[in-house]
């Protein structure tokens, strides 16, 4: 099972032989860890920490931290994402956030939207302060493969809601490579004081001629830059005609993800999509509820699963608490070995029958099904 | 009718339903109610166990000085029975899993004693949880070394058996290190050296760490007063040796802690698990910082019906758990740490003589 928290680089063993060998000889990990912190540092043996540095408001409801992370953090690349853990009444609590502005040095910035009743992006904006300290996972995602190094395609980029930050993550990596920008960015937001980034944009759309910002926006009380309209076959067929050997990114809630991939699969040379909810809550819609059995061969449980749910939720209601990262099948932290029976998983459609690795959090019950947890 | 000497009677198989419901429901109560106040239970524990290694260790390295050698020492083996007992013992058995913390997750955290934390999961949290306390399936009726209860078979080897349990209690953690090698099979060729040796590999590498950790590079770091440091954390060893021992025989070894056949897991209920549980379990009365320094487990008897609810709750639960026990007639097995050690005392040296089984304590009326 591999866990963002675990994959960490050796650490200071690692970069320090001498004196990372002293160290382990006399204290273990969590000892090092504890004085490290107890001494104000964020140093960590091979977990990472990060210090909130700045904190700034980017729109309604909407805010960018800025963290410097201890060493552990290996490289970060554009449009990838990160798990922040955060102490919430005793339990550590995980949500995964998009690198979102560029900031200076080894630091990061993620922008986090407050979510009615979320518990994460409420805590971190209403009690987490510049000083304070919050644990990182290592960077997942790979949703610029491909995307930074081939300079001649058009981009064809797609944001609703807080799926822009990790797109304008991607635009301001590339600018910022001296690459110059060619394409359209189509950003949606359901309410006009939500839009992000708009300086920052307006300011690339300037200095790339050939790149182009579109901001729609449905509110009755719109936004002057912001056209109406949704993501309809109709624009669809525009965008297909106006770039047709474009690279596509989509990111936003699972229902714009799956409207997008529906519309412009097809089109261009490259479908990237990034959802930050599942999408398969829909999907359930259609299919006939059937119980299963699940058995939990480490834990010796046996529960009533139904196929409608993911199997992460419905161990979590059992009362365990498996190791979880993204909830939405990116992060792999919940992965999880499967014994016996069939799961799909429901962003891909793909059965695994047997024996196999099971993204607990994006796959649900096919039959009978025996885990090692 | 058959004599018995347990102080409990008897449940009906409804009285069993209801008692086992009633701790079930004592339970879930339990484990709705975690949360942050464990939460910071565990790190002020740890905290404090931190600092108190800290000035133990430093203090050694002023060992030349007698009372601070003392004090050093002292300071140092309390840190290890802390860090031994209500860190690792209970983090272990998943109390603080809760929390998501990947440095207190029961499934990885690995404490500071020679024994390795996955043979430990293994002989403690699965066979001596599920088993407790059953006859030629707990490893820890005896650890395969001393007779205590008369069921078990007499050899005239068990003369000498109050010499190794005054061994056992010396060297406990190099007890609990090799329990689950069961070095014992190798005698009647159940398991064969290649085996041993196989199994002995992890334990070999995590006491090797541990060995240079207090007998060679703290001393060293102390350059001239090698000694005084090594000397320091040899006999702080000793003290958690002494009193882990003392603690856990405490908590399984008196008077009235009873054995059990292997038939009675046979079909066993759930009631029934937990009546087991009780019977085979002894408390100790003392105050809050005993429990502390015990891990709780001066309650072991709560500790043994939920091993999974943090530890500092048992005393606690342990009213309504006496209360329940009153109503269905059992006896709740508790007392002062001299007097229970008294018994447990008696226990080896009574049983390294022949001794007759009394009829065996019924624990479901017919």
């Amino acid at each position: 099972m591999t866990s963002p928290f675990l994959s960490s680089a050796e650490g200071l063993i690692a970069r320090k032989p001498v004196l990372g060998g002293l160290v382990a000889a006399l204290m273990t990990e969590g000892q090092y860890d504890f004085w490290s912190r107890e001494l104000g540092s964020t140093a960590a043996w091979r977990r990472v920490f990060a210090r909130v540095v700045a904190a700034q408001w980017e729109a309604a409801d909407t805010l960018t931290l800025t963290l410097r992370p201890n060493r552990n953090l290996g490289q970060v690349s554009a449009g990838q994402h990160l798990t922040v853990s955060a102490d919430i009444a005793g339990r550590r609590h995980c949500r995964s956030y998009s690198l979102s502005r560029l900031a200076s040095g080894r630091d990061i910035c993620l922008t986090v939207r407050r979510e009615p009743g979320g518990l994460v992006s409420n805590f971190l904006h209403d009690h987490v302060q510049v000083g304070d300290v919050l644990e990182l996972s290592q960077p997942y995602g790979d949703l610029a493969t491909g995307l930074v190094s081939d300079a001649t395609r058009p981009l064809l980029m797609l944001a609703a809601g807080s799926g822009i930050t990790a797109i304008y993550n991607l635009l301001a990596s590339m600018a910022a490579s001296g690459r110059s920008l060619q394409g359209e960015l189509l950003y949606w937001e359901k309410q006009p004081d939500r839009f992000c980034f708009t300086e920052e944009l307006n300011r690339l759309q300037a200095e790339h001629a050939g790149l182009r910002v579109s901001r729609f926006c449905n509110a009755t009380e719109g936004r002057e830059d912001a056209e109406r309209g949704r993501l309809d076959a109709a624009l669809a067929a525009r965008l297909a005609g106006a770039y047709p050997a474009a690279s596509i990114v989509a990111c936003g809630g699972g229902a714009f993800v799956t409207a997008a991939r529906e519309l412009l699969g097809g089109v261009g040379k490259e479908f990237r999509a990034e959802a930050f909810t599942p999408s398969f809550a829909t999907i359930d819609d259609e299919t006939d509820e059937q119980f299963y059995e699940l058995v939990l061969r480490r834990s010796g449980k046996t529960l009533r699963v139904s196929s409608r749910q993911s199997l992460l939720e419905q161990i979590e209601d059992a009362g365990l608490s498996p190791e979880h990262g993204c909830r939405m099948g990116i992060c792999n932290s919940c992965s999880c070995q499967q014994r016996g029976g069939e799961s799909v998983n429901e962003l891909s459609g793909a059965a695994l029958r047997g024996q196999g690795a099971v993204r607990l959090c994006v796959s649900r019950a096919n039959s009978d099904l025996e885990l090692d947890l | 009718m058959s004599q018995s000497k347990s102080k409990s009677r008897a449940l009906s198989p409804e009285e069993l339903a209801a008692f086992g419901a009633e701790l079930d429901a004592l339970q879930q109560q339990a484990i709705a109610a975690v949360g942050e106040r464990d939460a910071r239970y565990i790190r002020r524990i740890i905290r404090v166990q931190q600092y108190l290694e800290f000035a133990g260790r430093g203090l050694l390295f002023a060992g030349i000085f007698p009372p601070a050698w003392l004090l050093g020492t002292l300071l140092l083996g309390i840190s290890k029975i802390l860090e031994n007992m209500e860190i690792g013992h209970n983090v272990m058995h998943g109390q603080y899993d809760f929390m998501n913390d990947p440095a207190l997750s029961g499934a990885s955290y690995e404490w500071d004693t020679v024994g390795t934390s996955d043979n430990w999961r293994e002989s403690h949290n699965y066979k001596h949880h599920t088993y407790t306390n059953i006859k030629g399936v707990d490893d820890d009726v005896g650890y395969g070394l001393l007779r205590l209860f008369p069921e078990q078979r007499w050899h005239p080897a068990f003369i000498l058996q109050p010499l190794f349990a005054a061994l056992l209690a010396l060297l406990f953690q190099w007890g609990v290190a090799i329990q689950e090698l069961q070095l014992g099979k190798l005698l009647n060729g159940r398991k064969s050296w290649a085996q041993i040796r196989r199994e002995f590999r992890p334990v070999w590498r995590k006491s090797r760490r541990l060995l240079l950790k207090d007998y060679l590079f703290f001393p060293l770091l102390a350059g001239p007063f090698f000694l005084t440091v090594l000397s320091g954390n040899l006999v702080a060893n000793l003290i958690r040796n002494l009193w882990t021992f003392t603690i856990i025989f405490c908590g399984h070894f008196t008077t009235d802690a009873e054995v059990f056949h292997r038939s009675v897991l046979d079909g066993e209920s759930r009631g029934h698990w937990y009546l087991r549980q009780l019977r085979g379990s002894s408390n100790l009365r003392g105050g809050k910082w005993f429990h502390i320094l015990s891990g709780n487990l001066s309650h072991q008897i709560e500790h043994h019906l939920f091993p999974t609810v943090p530890a500092h709750r048992y005393q606690g639960l342990s009213l309504d758990v006496q209360e329940i026990c009153r109503r269905y007639g059992q006896h709740y097995n508790t007392g002062s740490l001299p007097r229970q050690f008294g018994q447990v005392v008696w226990r080896i040296l009574r049983h390294s003589m022949p001794s007759a089984p009394a009829p065996r304590a019924a624990l479901i009326a017919r």
